[in-house]
């Protein structure tokens, strides 16, 4: 087979220019969109796969705060005593409470999650709770190398997200992203979030970065 | 193109890139010449595709299918682009002008390929009174010799249906006045 060897030595040139010339930040994106985030999968019995974290999360109206702003103010989080004496916060949608061995958990059970942010700081999480953003320019650099330790179920309730503060690298920030779906057609459908850990506090998370397929 | 390809997988770092693009320069080429019969419209189709495997890398997912499966689904979509006339001028200022590229022993080499590759064109014309969907599978298996599940990766349909549509396809061809013999025969030994 004849090639055109010349302008084979020539395109490669070119394309590597090009490649030289990619932002790094483009490089930088998922190549084989490995599954790096914990998914809190979300069934309306609580059935716990074996492997992820497992809350209801029903979507209702009116949704959350808007996709680009940490999801901050514990205004809706109250404390409440318990007989354990470990601190509570909780509203509605979702319960933080820390134990004694230093974990904290996170049991969500609604779609209004303001103020959960603020409620795991308040108990030494370092969290950033975010919705997904179509618009966020830039991928989230995720350290998820210790998400196994820093984040396991309850294995007496999978719907319980047990957090380890003290495995989360110095600097990094877990992150919630909520997935909102179309609560006003599907009142009664379950969202989902996925726990990633970050570098720094990120202030989007980009659709894109996620695995999500349809609705859950 | 080879379907079996055990290649580099596609990647935005120039080494990497770089390999992926030795390893499918054939295959790419041979796809563009099975399509024209213009050496400099080759050589351009052949820069676009590559610039646009290098710009979409990131997207290029192994459990999805092979790369060489991948990198067809990319091949059809700028074919597809040029013919609608609008991508290359929209382009303009990105991509790779590959006829300047080309000297005159490249032109003489991308000659000889359109030649070879004459009768492939003319399966290509038969399969044009097919839909859209019947020829894009039955053009994937028969002229570039994909696997029905590598066609099937490439345009993002399941397995299944592309075997329902390469089925389709041939019951199709045999309804038409003149049958085109090589393309049945192709698809009847169409591997899956």
């Amino acid at each position: 087979m004849t090639t055109p060897v010349h302008f084979q030595q020539q395109l490669a040139e070119e394309l590597t220019a090009r490649a030289s010339a990619l932002p790094p930040t483009a490089t930088a994106t998922v190549p084989l969109r490995p599954r790096h985030t914990r998914r809190i999968a979300v069934t309306a019995l609580g059935l716990a796969a074996a492997a992820t974290a497992v809350v209801l999360i029903p979507h209702s109206t009116p949704t959350p705060a808007p996709t680009t702003a940490p999801q901050a103010g514990a205004g809706q989080s109250t404390a409440r005593p318990q007989a354990s004496s470990v601190p509570v916060l909780s509203n509605t949608s979702y319960t933080v409470a820390a134990r004694k061995d230093g974990t904290v958990t996170i049991q969500v059970m609604g779609a209004k999650l303001s103020g959960l942010q603020a409620a795991l700081r308040s108990l030494g999480v370092p969290a950033v709770v975010l919705q997904l953003s179509a618009s966020c320019p830039a991928a989230v650099r995720t350290d998820n190398a210790n998400l196994e330790t820093v984040q396991s179920l309850d294995p007496q309730n999978g719907r319980l997200m047990v957090i380890r503060p003290s495995a989360i690298p110095r600097g990094d920030s877990l992150v919630l992203v909520q997935h909102i779906l179309k609560g006003d057609l599907h009142p009664d459908a379950m969202g989902s979030m996925d726990v990633v850990l970050a570098h720094g506090e990120p202030t989007c998370f980009p659709a894109s970065q996620t695995n999500i397929i349809g609705e859950g | 193109m080879q379907a079996e390809h055990s290649i580099a997988p596609p990647v935005r770092d120039p080494a990497g890139f770089a390999v992926f693009y030795q390893q499918q320069f054939d295959a790419v080429l041979g796809f563009v010449t099975r399509r024209t019969d213009s050496p400099h419209l080759a050589a351009d189709l052949t820069a676009d595709i590559f610039l646009a495997a290098l710009e979409q890398a990131h997207t290029y997912d192994a459990r999805r299918g092979a790369p060489v499966a991948w990198l067809y689904g990319i091949s059809r979509n700028v074919l597809a682009a040029h013919f609608r006339g609008s991508a290359r001028e929209q382009r303009a200022t990105a991509r790779i002008a590959g006829r300047r590229l080309l000297d005159d022993q490249d032109v003489t080499a991308i000659e000889g390929r359109i030649d070879a590759a004459r009768d492939a064109r003319q399966l290509a014309t038969q399969h044009a009174a097919l839909s859209e969907p019947l020829r894009a599978v039955l053009d994937l298996v028969a002229l570039d010799g994909l696997t029905t599940r590598e066609a099937a990766q490439a345009l993002g349909v399941s397995a299944a249906t592309a075997r329902v549509r390469l089925h389709r396809a041939r019951k199709a061809l045999q309804r038409v006045d003149t049958p085109t013999t090589a393309s049945l025969h192709a698809v009847s030994e169409a591997r899956s």
